[in-house]
């Protein structure tokens, strides 16, 4: 982990659960409690959505060993093949993968081993990361008006928009960005099914209190898709940082300080955002945290740049994008 | 039978056919413009994403600068009159709210600027709008002139028909 995310990182559990009637944003949003109750409208118990976590597909144990690989600053191409070799679908993948024009090849590969070769060890964890999370993410999600290419290419954008926005502020290893946006919205995968029986409440909280729609979330469910997130990536042992960028994406400001990888990802889908990528039923109902602006110093033309360069890198995915 | 024709972000296409239909899909901070000319019966949607294309990129039709001289020479290519051509433009979507001071990500707001200013410029007068808010749209436009609005959630409505649209009616108005 680079030193500036441990400089920034903050102690606090990220996963401490918050219980909606005290989140901060109580004072903007008007919660059932003031409206005469003092909890969450449709509270179903945590446990309860958090034990669906086990139906999720489970990351293979060849994708959990190729990410271990690839987490290491040179990567063995030999080592790596006999890895991933071993599960012909996901092999298949990453080829596909890397023969995606974002990634300028002087030719198209045919095989794992190449694919280590002419990418780099950069692009290779990308696309090893890429082609693990596309079964996950490929899903439809009714409860927020997700079709599943829609939900994939949201993570996706969300993962390259959080990578761009860390290289134009120089931070020090935007392949975090990357893996923490495209794994952000795990937690809509999992209460999804809670979110078809609340959305007419949560829209009507949304009117009724004039709040953005992860407020409603919280308020009428009593913990929202981020709260759910982290406690899956949690459950997945992924690293702390990823947790809590997960955890925090929507909320990345503690003691008055941005979160760096939340505060990238929070950044990346506001951009996925304004592009339109993912929208769903949510739309552009996000509240931004400007302290991320002004702590990243990411003005209104890096912003612009970024946009700019989004559009390019996801005009040039459409092959990751196509159904499988 | 038309054909539907997909316009992602930062394209500009055109069709002759009254039967076929221009699609965008997920409009957000971007703004879709529907251009037609009845007598020429030509239809053509642009993707704006951006407001201006300060770096010359050869992307023309990611920003409004550039995107809407585009639109109307494609058109005028396939036979249209620039002073014929009547639009309707949609979306420039705007984040919920903002929680702090300093540095917004004003994009919608921009674009929406921009794309209004750049169509002045090219003296084309916009018929009707649908901008700002917080919703994703969606925008279809027919070959004959017919752009109808879908939001996610809310239901479509027929925004205008441009074939239908009085000179008379935008006389000196250049929104």
């Amino acid at each position: 982990m680079s030193e500036r995310l441990r400089a920034h990182q903050t102690t606090a559990d990220p996963l401490a659960f918050q219980p909606a009637q005290t989140s901060r944003l109580a004072g903007r949003v008007r919660l059932p409690a003031q409206q005469g109750g003092n909890s969450p409208v449709m509270a179903v118990s945590l446990d309860k959505v958090l034990s669906r976590i086990h139906a999720l597909p489970e990351l293979s144990p060849v994708v959990l060993r190729a990410l271990q690989l690839t987490d290491r600053e040179f990567i063995s191409a030999r080592e790596i093949v006999g890895v991933i070799s071993v599960d012909a679908r996901f092999s298949m993948r990453i080829v596909k993968a890397a023969n995606t024009p974002c990634y300028t090849l002087p030719r198209p590969v045919t095989s794992v081993g190449e694919a280590v070769l002419l990418l780099g060890t950069d692009s290779f964890r990308e696309v090893v990361l890429i082609a693990a999370a596309r079964d996950i993410f490929h899903r439809d999600l009714p409860g927020y008006g997700l079709s599943g290419s829609e939900m994939w290419a949201h993570s996706l954008a969300c993962g390259m928009a959080a990578q761009i926005i860390a290289e134009l502020t120089e931070y020090s290893n935007p392949q975090e960005a990357f893996v923490s946006g495209l794994l952000h919205d795990v937690g809509k995968i999992v209460l999804n099914e809670e979110m078809q029986s609340a959305l007419a409440v949560i829209r009507a909280q949304m009117a009724r209190a004039d709040c953005a729609f992860v407020d409603a979330e919280r308020a009428i469910l009593g913990y929202d898709h981020c709260d759910v997130g982290g406690r899956v990536a949690r459950s997945w042992g992924l690293p702390q940082y990823i947790v809590q960028a997960v955890a925090l994406h929507r909320k990345p400001i503690v003691s008055r300080q941005t979160v760096p990888l939340a505060g990238y990802v929070h950044l990346g889908e506001a951009l996925c955002c304004a592009a339109g990528i993912g929208l769903g039923f949510e739309g552009l109902n996000f509240t931004l945290e400007t302290q991320a602006l002004t702590d990243f110093k990411f003005t209104e033309d890096m912003a612009d740049a970024a946009l700019s360069r989004l559009v390019d890198k996801m005009s040039a995915s459409q092959t990751l994008l196509a159904a499988p | 039978m038309g054909e539907a024709i997909m316009v992602g972000m930062a394209e500009v296409k055109v069709t002759q056919s009254a039967d076929d239909m221009l699609i965008a899909l997920g409009l957000g901070s971007s703004i879709c413009i529907c251009a037609f000319d009845a007598q020429a019966s030509i239809a053509a949607m642009a993707y704006v994403v951006l407001p201006e294309n300060h770096n010359n990129e050869t992307a023309a039709g990611k920003y409004a600068d550039t995107a809407v001289p585009l639109l109307i020479e494609m058109m005028s290519r396939n036979g249209a009159a620039a002073d014929r051509i009547r639009a309707a433009i949609i979306g420039g979507a705007q984040l919920f709210a903002f929680n702090g001071t300093g540095v917004r990500l004003e994009i919608g707001a921009r674009n929406i600027e921009a794309v209004k200013a750049a169509l002045q410029a090219e003296r084309v007068p916009v018929a009707a709008t649908d901008l700002g808010g917080s919703t994703g749209r969606s925008v279809h436009l027919t070959g004959d002139g017919r752009v109808r609005v879908k939001v996610l959630g809310k239901g479509e409505t027929d925004l205008v028909h441009l074939g239908e649209v009085s000179v008379a009616a935008l006389a000196g108005d250049s929104r």
